[in-house]
């Protein structure tokens, strides 16, 4: 007994180091897992409030090019609405009515938080579980698709981007439906990778890809980017192709929190199936 | 014990500069500076390598909670507290480190501290890039990524170290 507490006394050092090695990977482990409650939720909202404090700072400087992008998108949204077109069948009215169910509801929302340079990215948001942001809901900018709910707080929710090594999101191109899995190699935050699109597809660069809408996080039909370039994998049926992304997530800072009100129907009837 | 108060007002200051600002800096698209090692670095010689460990895992937590990687920094910042005593021995001075004083550029003169900072520096990106990657396959692009950060973080730490520069006699 002596001897033992003699030889962990002559060896404290190097077994401190393991065992607060061994509590960093745990913490790291524990965090890296998507649904995973996060413990430090509080702190969170620590770091939450400071960034947000930065964050007013940072959008005087950002308001110039924010406008622009918000104007824009009025335009289009003006351009969209009902009363832009003119009615050929005055006697059918398409929204608010018991035939149309409202799917997607959209949350604006500011990011106050990113990273764009790391192999895995995130964002801080300012809207929480006060603004019933859930985890595993899709974000959507202006320009496309940017990301998805992992942990929330009462005031802010935590994402992960679509530039990180564990998104996947499953894309449609636009010009012959064919879809695949969007996902990222860590080498350029402007281009995505995109899978599973077999050999024969015939593609141009410049195609759309668009969200496919198959999963429950995002609408069908939200903007990714476009195709960079192509090339066939060799000794297998597929290609390899590049997607410049219409966001650019150096200097995001408004964005859309998807909520799909037909989620859990959609889960429900999906494992109902499985089972 | 004043020695301490510097020491904590020191690592809360790093860890708000590192949070706050300089994860923001993506020299061309992915070099990001990490100049919150300069703390462990400066750590006084003489001081309990088990305090500088629980110290150093306080300091990599509080950069995780802003950069929401729990345990990334803090393990390379337990990596770097637990190799520091090995190379302080490595690299002492004939006739021992003078007692009391950091190993900072101003006490340990200018050639000494460039290879030390290195040294550290280097140990310290490399075991957080390839905790962050967590994977072998991009073994070459991650470690070009750690050596471009390497430069950033010493060339940072090199410009503190001279505004706080003070010449002195060099044992």
């Amino acid at each position: 007994m002596r001897n033992l507490i003699q030889l962990i006394w002559k060896y404290h050092f190097i077994l401190l180091f393991v065992f607060a090695e061994i509590v960093c990977f745990g913490i790291l482990i524990q965090n890296n897992s998507f649904h995973k409650a996060n413990f430090l939720d509080s702190a969170n909202e620590m770091s939450g409030d400071a960034f947000q404090t930065l964050n007013e700072a940072k959008e005087y400087i950002e308001l110039k090019a924010v406008n622009k992008s918000l104007s824009e998108e009025n335009a289009r949204l003006r351009s969209e609405a009902q009363t832009a077109y003119f009615s050929l069948t005055p006697d059918v009215r398409f929204f608010n009515d018991s035939a149309h169910l409202l799917q997607y509801e959209f949350l604006s929302s500011k990011v106050i938080n990113s990273t764009s340079s790391k192999r895995s990215n995130y964002l801080t948001l300012d809207r929480g579980e006060r603004n019933d942001v859930m985890p595993e809901m899709g974000i959507i900018s202006d320009n496309g698709v940017v990301g998805i709910v992992k942990t929330t707080s009462t005031n802010y929710s935590f994402a992960i981007s679509l530039l990180h090594k564990d998104t996947k999101v499953s894309a449609r191109l636009k010009s012959n439906n064919y879809f695949g899995i969007l996902t990222w190699d860590g080498s350029n935050p402007k281009v995505a990778q995109l899978d599973d699109i077999p050999a024969h597809v015939i593609l141009k660069v410049g195609d759309t890809l668009v969200t496919r809408g198959s999963g429950t996080v995002f609408p069908p039909d939200v903007l990714i980017g476009t195709v960079r370039d192509f090339e066939k994998i060799e000794g297998t049926d597929f290609q390899a192709i590049n997607i410049d992304l219409s966001v650019d997530f150096g200097n995001i800072s408004y964005v859309y929190v998807v909520r799909n009100k037909l989620k859990i129907e959609q889960q429900q009837i999906e494992t109902l199936e499985e089972e | 014990m004043g020695q301490y108060i510097i020491i904590g007002i020191r690592m809360v200051f790093f860890v708000l500069l590192q949070g706050l600002i300089l994860n923001n800096v993506d020299l061309f698209g992915f070099v990001t500076p990490y100049l919150y090692v300069l703390v462990i670095l400066l750590f006084p010689i003489e001081a309990n390598p088990s305090l500088v460990l629980g110290l150093s895992f306080m300091l990599g937590m509080g950069v995780d909670m802003f950069s929401h990687t729990w345990g990334m920094h803090a393990s390379a910042s337990v990596f770097l507290a637990f190799a520091r005593p090995y190379l302080l021995s490595l690299m002492a001075p004939r006739d021992g480190f003078p007692s009391g004083t950091p190993p900072d550029m101003s006490h340990m003169g200018i050639n000494w501290f460039l290879v030390y900072a290195l040294i550290m520096i280097t140990c310290h990106h490399l075991f957080l890039f390839f905790v962050e990657v967590f994977r072998v396959s991009e073994f070459f692009y991650t470690l070009g990524r750690a050596l471009a950060s390497v430069a950033f973080t010493y060339l940072l730490v090199l410009i503190a170290q001279f505004l706080t520069f003070k010449q002195r006699r060099v044992l």
